[in-house]
């Protein structure tokens, strides 16, 4: 970047004025190289906030702040595995599935058993979920976008079987998954805990570094001697395991459980990650970038509803910010390549 | 003549019905008498699509099970398209159309229309491909209803046809809800309770809907809206019978998608934004009920709003019995529909007239009355 805007319009020619307006406009343009992509995303967010905060007086309320975090959490827990997965160049299409099947199985255990049988059921199921995943992607070489598609049909009709199609009530029995902690409800710390503790691993663990490798280049990696299979099974179990608990958190705020739960939330996993500055081809994306993706998704819906804007519009709107925030990120990008 | 063959048909299938009602979660006989009536008035102003007989006519056996109305579905193969898979309600019209079938001797061929017009489209090549003997298609997608009829009739011009809930006019006699009515029942039972309770003073309508649904959605929740109107005039209603997804007036309507977690973080949006106020909820399904409900309960406001729904789903049975507030959801009775069709198409293969529309039976499902359909 050795640009030197303000010399080539310098001189006090008629075209100074211009000149200074390039040299602010290139100043601009580094700064917008040089910021972190979870800036960008914090700008889109606060901007997003202002505009709700104008148009009703409840958005900025205790009350309303619960209710983004009670609407994004089974959002956030299930896009921090996610985007490790895309990380490495992987996909989990099948979380949302199998958080559907997990809470059908923890409603059917829970009818004759104890909530504690019902949540083992349920994350037992969740982890023999992602370790199915797990072996196919890793072990027999199949892509994993091929594997989860299949599983995400898969998954989804095994809910529908076990429930014959109906919605399970839980009768309270696992209300207490998403009770109260110290004023908290139980799914927002977990969805902090588990935010936090994928940070943690991806910023701080050589599996966190590995996981990058293998996405940005996985034959260099493989070279260097990272253990590249363990690995992404490992990250497939920890996904399968965390839709069984989302599947928990689903049945219990909701007294319910179906196999239609959570349908179309993988599309908003894959979104909120992508938000956050991932990509698709592997080798990039931070927590904190899916976090706040997830954040702007959460807040959007949140902000629209009680604007009254009808669902067609929220739809419409949604789109333009996830294309907006995507292509800003995508223009940052390209200038800082150039 | 024919007109006494339809009553002598109707009667028989209230029979049937009434027959149905004695176990666990199977309407009453309360449930099949008035479907009876309703199909009549239906049929004196309906059309007669009852088929020609085919050499696959169903004989008359005095020892069939009742429920078949005396018709043998020997050797014959329905082709059965089912709106999809996973959802309660048609889950219960599957497992129905099934049992009836089997009781019948009658063969399924089943396909799963998975909620897609180009899927039910292919499944009815399928059925032309297979030679089946009649039809019985439960599909979403009304705008290709042509397509899926020329197709079913490809090789047979008489194939009789049933339509589950989705007319089909070019080739199907229609069988199934009442939308607008089975609304209204909601709507009017919601009324009564709060003029009882809350002289009226209802600060706002939220109705819970599938807009993907259509024109099925735009009837059953303008029904009921149309049912408080009648107990509680002189509210602001605003122009709710021009259907749009924006609010009009007290009504505010909630896209829920049809499930309970997906309308959970709307209603409980909602209801964030309007503090105070007491909130009349009527809901598409009882899926989305629940989740008004939940809502509700999360932002402790439970005395505040008063739920009816569609559907009298085993989901909601409890809540109707036990929660004052849930006053009660219009039956639908899925689980006896293969009550209906199955004779019915084995009628139409016979050559005998059936009634077209056939309209099942909508009953209010209260506190007070729920132990008569579902014994508890």
């Amino acid at each position: 970047m050795d640009e030197t805007p303000v010399d080539k319009g310098g001189g006090g020619s008629p075209d100074a004025a211009p000149a200074v307006g390039i040299g602010s406009r290139a100043r601009i343009a580094r700064i917008f190289v040089a910021m972190p992509p979870e800036v960008v995303l914090i700008v889109v967010l606060v901007i997003l906030g202002a505009i709700f905060w104008q148009g009703s007086e409840f958005f900025l309320t205790t009350r309303n702040m619960r209710n983004v975090l009670l609407s994004v959490s089974v959002l956030g827990i299930l896009a921090a595995p996610g985007t490790l997965l895309l990380i490495s160049g992987n996909f989990d299409l099948s979380v949302a599935s199998a958080a559907a099947l997990c809470g059908c199985i923890a409603g059917i255990v829970a009818e004759e058993n104890s909530a504690a049988a019902a949540i083992l059921a349920a994350l037992g199921v969740g982890l023999l979920a992602g370790i199915f995943n797990g072996v196919l992607s890793a072990y027999a070489g199949i892509a994993s976008i091929v594997v989860t598609l299949g599983t995400w049909l898969g998954y989804r009709g095994l809910a529908r079987l076990f429930s014959n199609g109906q919605t399970i009530r839980m009768n309270g029995k696992v209300e207490f998954i998403t009770n109260d902690i110290l004023g908290v409800p139980a799914q927002i710390v977990l969805f902090v805990l588990i935010s936090v503790l994928a940070w943690f691993v991806v910023r701080y663990t050589r599996f966190g570094r590995s996981v990058y490798a293998i996405g940005s280049n996985p034959t260099a990696a493989r070279l260097s001697g990272i253990r590249q299979k363990p690995t992404i099974f490992v990250m497939f179990i920890v996904s399968g395991l965390l839709a069984g608990l989302a599947g928990l958190i689903l049945a219990s705020q909701l007294d319910a459980a179906s196999g239609n739960a959570a349908t179309g939330v993988e599309l908003e996993v894959v979104a909120a990650i992508i938000l956050g500055g991932a990509s698709l081809s592997g080798g990039r994306g931070t927590i904190p970038g899916t976090v706040l993706g997830v954040f702007i998704l959460g807040i959007m819906q949140n902000g629209l509803t009680l604007l009254s804007i009808s669902s067609f519009w929220q739809d419409v709107a949604t789109g333009v910010v996830l294309v907006a925030a995507v292509g800003l990120d995508q223009v940052r990008l390209r200038l800082s390549g150039s | 003549m024919r007109k006494l063959k339809v009553l002598a048909f109707l009667a028989a299938l209230s029979l049937v019905a009434a027959a149905c009602g004695g176990g666990d979660d199977e309407p009453a006989e309360t449930t099949a008498a008035p479907a009876a009536t309703e199909a009549t008035t239906a049929a004196a102003t309906g059309t007669d699509d009852g088929g020609t007989p085919t050499d696959a006519a169903p004989t008359a056996m005095a020892d069939m099970p009742a429920v078949c109305q005396g018709y043998d579905g020997t050797g014959i193969t329905i082709g059965y398209g089912d709106l999809t898979a996973g959802i309660p309600f048609v889950t219960q019209v599957l497992d129905n159309v099934m049992a009836v079938a089997e009781a019948c001797n009658v063969e399924i061929l089943y396909a799963d229309n998975n909620l897609d017009g180009e899927t039910a489209l292919e499944n009815a090549r399928t059925f032309t491909l297979a030679g089946v003997d009649g039809v019985i298609e439960f599909q979403l997608d009304a705008s290709i209803e042509g397509a899926i009829c020329d197709e079913l009739r490809a090789n047979d011009p008489d194939l009789p046809v049933i339509a589950i809930d989705i007319a089909h006019p070019s080739c199907a006699l229609f069988f199934g809800a009442d939308n607008g009515r089975a609304g209204e029942l909601a709507g009017l039972a919601l009324g009564e309770w709060a003029q009882e309770n809350w002289g009226c003073e209802i600060d706002m309508v939220v109705t819970m809907e599938s807009f993907v649904v259509g024109q099925v959605n735009i009837d059953r929740a303008n029904g009921m809206i149309r049912g408080i109107t009648q107990v509680c005039t002189g509210l602001d209603y605003g122009d709710f019978e021009s259907w749009s997804p924006d609010a009009t007036g007290i009504v505010t309507r909630i896209d829920g998608g049809g499930t309970t977690d997906g309308a959970f973080p709307k209603v409980l949006d909602t209801f964030t934004a309007n503090p105070g106020k007491r909130i009349a909820v009527v809901s598409l399904n009882d899926d989305m009920g629940l989740a008004a409900l939940a809502a509700a309960r999360e932002l402790g406001i439970e005395d505040m709003v008063v739920y009816a729904s569609q559907g009298a789903d085993a989901t909601i049975h409890e809540e109707i019995r036990s929660n004052p507030q849930y006053i009660g959801s219009t039956g639908y009775f899925p689980e006896s529909y293969g009550t209906y069709v199955v004779p019915a198409i084995l009628a139409m293969l016979a050559g005998d007239p059936v009634p077209d529309p056939l309209h099942v039976n909508h009953v209010f499902v209260s506190a007070d009355n729920i132990d008569q359909f579902y014994p508890g």
